[in-house]
C-alpha cells in the first residue's frame, strides 16, 4: 500500500464523488461567493496583486515525498495553527465567506510569524466593503482591502456583526496593525500553483463556483495516489463532524479554485 | 586522442540529456544495486602519481574542491535536495557517462584505463554535484519513486530511505598553501560571528529574517514551520509584558517597507535597528542572550538549528 497522509479527526475527504448534500451549508449558514458580481474587465488575473512566482513552482515527483517528509516532521501549517490553539472561523448567519477566508489567512500569517494570536472581525472588513450588506463577494475583493485598511479584533467589533456604528476613527487606527503586507494571485484552477504554495507553507483563500463558497487552505495532502489540499471553513467547529475543527480535504477537480490569493507577510505588530 | 573524442561525445549526450528530468522507466523494475555514494577521501589525494585514497569515514562531510564533482549513481530515479545557500548545482546524467578520475573523487577508476571513471547501464540515474562556492551543505537524498509491492501497490517510504549527506564546498577563493605542501584540512568550527548585537534588555531572545518569497529549501521550509523549534523557543525565550514568547519571524522586504515595523514594540523596533547593518546572506537568525546577540545564517537542517539555538538558550 502506497503512502498516504494522516487524516485528523472526522475530516471529509470531499472529490468528484462526493455527493452535493455533503458540502451543502448546514442549517443556519450560507454559501456565498459571488463571483458573478465582478464586472466586465474587473478584477483580472495579475491586476492587483503579484501573480505567483513561476520560480516557487515545486515540481510534482517532489510533491509526494515533501508532504510525507513535512508529516513526519510536524511542519505543516495545520501543526503550527494546532500548536498556537488557533480556532477555524464562525461565519453564523452571514453571507460573508469570501472576507472570513482572508481575514482567518491573516491570523494564520500572525501565527506563523510568532505574533500575538489575535482572533479578527471579517465583519470589520466585510461591512464597509459592502456598505454594511450582507451580501456575497470574492476573495480578491476582500485581500484587497485587507491589505489597505485591515481589520479589528474581535473585542472592538463583534465577528459578525454587520454594523457601521463600529466604523470609529479608534477602530479604523486599530486596524492599521491587522494588515497584510505582501500578497499573490495565483492562475484560476491551477493545480500546480495551488500546490506549490501550500508546499512553502503559504496558505490560500480559495474560492470554488462548484460550492459557491470560498475558504482556507493550509496543507497539501497525499491520497490514493492523489495530491489534495487540507482546508478550514468558516462554519464553526464543529464543521464537517462534531470533532473536525473544521478541517476537509478536497480533491481532484473540487480542489481547483476559480479564485485564490494569499496574504504573504502581514504587518508585524 | 581517440580517447578525447569519446569524452567529449559522452559528455554532450549527457548534457543534451540533462534539461529533461529522468523519464519514468517502463517495463520491469531494473533495480538490483542500492543507491551508490562516492567513496569521498577526508584528505584530498595527490592525483598523479596514483595514491591510494585515505579510509573514508561514511559519516564525515565529504570535501569538494574546485573543479570536482560528487557523482551519486542509481538504480532509481532520486530527489536530491541541497539545503544550504547554493553552495552547489546538482544536475541529472544518464549512462554512459564518464569523467577524468581527478574530478570524480570517490570513485574507482577504471581497470583499462586508469585516467577515466565510467558509468554504465548498471546505474541508469546519475547526479552530479558541483560546488559552486564555498561553504557546507547537507544532501537530503529521497526516492522519486516509491517501489511497488507484489500487487502494484506503493511501498511508503521509510525514514532509512531518507540519505543524509555532509558537504564542505571549497571553490579555491581562500588562502593557497606553499607549493609542495599537502593541504591539511582545517578543523571544523561554527560559523564565526561577523558582529555583536546588543541585547536591548535581558533575557533570551531570537529573531528568524528570511525573504518570503524567495526559493527556499525544503530543509528551510522545515525550519520556518518547525513545530519542535517553537516549542523550543516558547519554553525557553523571555516573555513579553503579555505572557508571549519574545521570538519573531520576519520577512525582510516587508519590514523593510515604510512604517513596516512601526506598530511593534520599541524593543523589537530597537533590536532591528542594530542588527539590519550586521546580518549578511538571508535567511539569517539573530540569537541575543542576556549581554548581546550574534547573527547566523541558518544552519542547514532543522535539528542543527536547534542545537545552535540551544547552545545559547540553554
Amino acid at each position: 500500500m502506497g503512502f498516504s497522509s494522516s487524516m485528523y479527526r472526522d475530516e471529509l475527504v470531499i472529490d468528484d464523488s462526493t455527493p452535493d448534500a455533503i458540502t451543502d451549508a448546514p442549517e443556519g449558514y450560507s454559501q456565498s461567493l459571488r463571483l458573478d458580481f465582478r464586472g466586465p474587465k474587473e478584477y483580472e488575473y495579475g491586476d492587483l496583486a503579484t501573480p505567483f512566482p513561476s520560480n516557487l513552482l515545486i515540481p510534482r515527483h517532489e510533491w509526494q515525498a515533501r508532504i510525507q517528509e513535512m508529516e513526519e516532521r510536524k511542519t505543516r501549517i495545520s501543526d503550527v495553527v494546532e500548536q498556537a490553539g488557533l480556532p477555524c472561523k464562525d461565519q453564523s448567519q452571514t453571507n460573508y465567506c469570501w472576507i472570513n477566508a482572508p481575514v482567518h489567512l491573516i491570523e494564520v500569517t500572525r501565527v506563523l510569524q510568532n505574533q500575538a494570536m489575535v482572533i479578527l472581525s471579517p465583519a470589520s472588513a466585510g461591512g464597509p466593503i459592502k456598505g454594511y450588506r450582507n451580501v456575497g463577494g470574492w476573495g480578491k475583493e476582500g485581500l484587497e482591502y485587507l491589505v489597505q485598511y485591515g481589520c479589528v479584533p474581535v473585542d472592538k467589533w463583534p465577528a459578525n456583526a454587520i454594523d457601521r456604528r463600529y466604523n470609529t476613527a479608534e477602530n479604523r487606527e486599530l486596524a492599521m496593525m491587522y494588515r497584510v503586507v505582501e500578497w499573490m494571485e495565483l492562475r484560476p484552477r491551477n493545480l500546480d500553483e495551488v500546490m506549490s504554495c501550500l508546499l512553502r507553507r503559504i496558505p490560500i483563500a480559495v474560492g470554488y463556483n462548484w460550492w459557491r463558497h470560498e475558504v482556507s487552505l493550509y496543507d497539501p495532502v497525499w491520497l490514493n495516489g492523489q495530491p489534495g489540499g487540507r482546508l478550514r471553513n468558516s462554519w464553526g467547529m464543529s464543521w464537517p463532524q462534531p470533532m473536525a475543527g473544521g478541517y476537509s480535504i478536497l480533491q481532484g477537480s473540487k480542489l481547483l479554485p476559480d479564485d485564490a490569493v494569499c496574504p504573504v507577510s502581514a504587518i508585524a505588530a | 586522442m581517440k580517447k578525447l573524442g569519446l569524452f567529449l561525445l559522452l559528455c554532450a549526450a549527457a548534457a543534451a540529456s540533462a534539461a529533461d528530468p529522468a523519464p519514468v522507466p517502463k517495463g520491469p523494475p531494473v533495480a538490483v544495486k542500492q543507491v551508490k555514494f562516492p567513496d569521498f577521501p577526508s584528505v584530498k589525494p595527490k592525483v598523479d602519481p596514483p595514491v591510494p585514497a585515505p579510509k573514508a569515514d561514511p559519516d564525515a562531510p565529504a570535501k569538494l574542491g574546485k573543479g570536482q564533482y560528487y557523482v551519486v549513481a542509481s538504480p532509481k530515479p532520486l530527489l536530491i535536495l541541497p539545503a544550504g545557500t547554493g553552495e552547489v548545482t546538482v544536475q541529472t546524467r544518464k549512462p554512459p557517462f564518464m569523467l577524468p578520475a581527478a574530478q570524480a573523487l570517490g570513485w574507482q577508476p577504471d581497470a583499462k584505463d586508469p585516467e577515466f571513471v565510467t558509468w554504465g547501464d548498471e546505474y541508469p540515474y546519475l547526479y552530479v554535484v558541483k560546488g559552486s562556492k564555498s561553504g557546507d551543505v547537507a544532501l537530503t537524498v529521497i526516492p522519486a519513486l516509491n517501489d511497488l509491492d507484489d500487487k502494484k501497490a506503493q511501498i511508503p517510504l521509510a525514514p532509512k530511505d531518507v540519505l543524509k549527506k555532509l558537504l564542505q564546498v571549497d571553490d579555491g577563493t581562500g588562502p593557497r598553501p606553499p607549493p609542495d605542501v599537502i593541504p591539511v584540512p582545517k578543523p571544523v568550527d561554527p560559523p564565526k560571528p561577523p558582529d555583536v548585537i546588543p541585547n536591548p534588555s535581558k533575557g533570551f531572545r531570537v529573531l528568524f529574517i528570511y525573504e518570503r518569497q524567495a526559493d527556499l529549501t525544503q530543509e528551510q521550509l522545515n525550519i520556518l514551520a518547525s513545530t519542535k523549534i517553537v516549542a523550543y523557543l516558547n519554553d525557553k525565550c523571555v516573555k513579553d509584558a503579555n505572557g508571549k514568547p519574545e521570538f519573531r519571524k520576519w520577512d525582510k522586504s516587508t519590514i523593510e517597507k515604510e512604517g513596516g515595523l512601526a506598530k511593534e514594540s520599541a524593543l523589537w523596533q530597537q533590536m532591528w535597528k542594530d542588527s539590519k547593518d550586521k546580518i549578511g546572506k538571508l535567511p539569517q537568525v539573530v540569537i541575543v542572550n542576556d549581554q548581546a546577540g550574534v547573527p547566523y545564517e541558518w544552519p542547514a537542517t532543522e535539528d542543527a538549528m536547534l542545537a545552535l539555538l540551544k547552545k545559547y538558550g540553554g
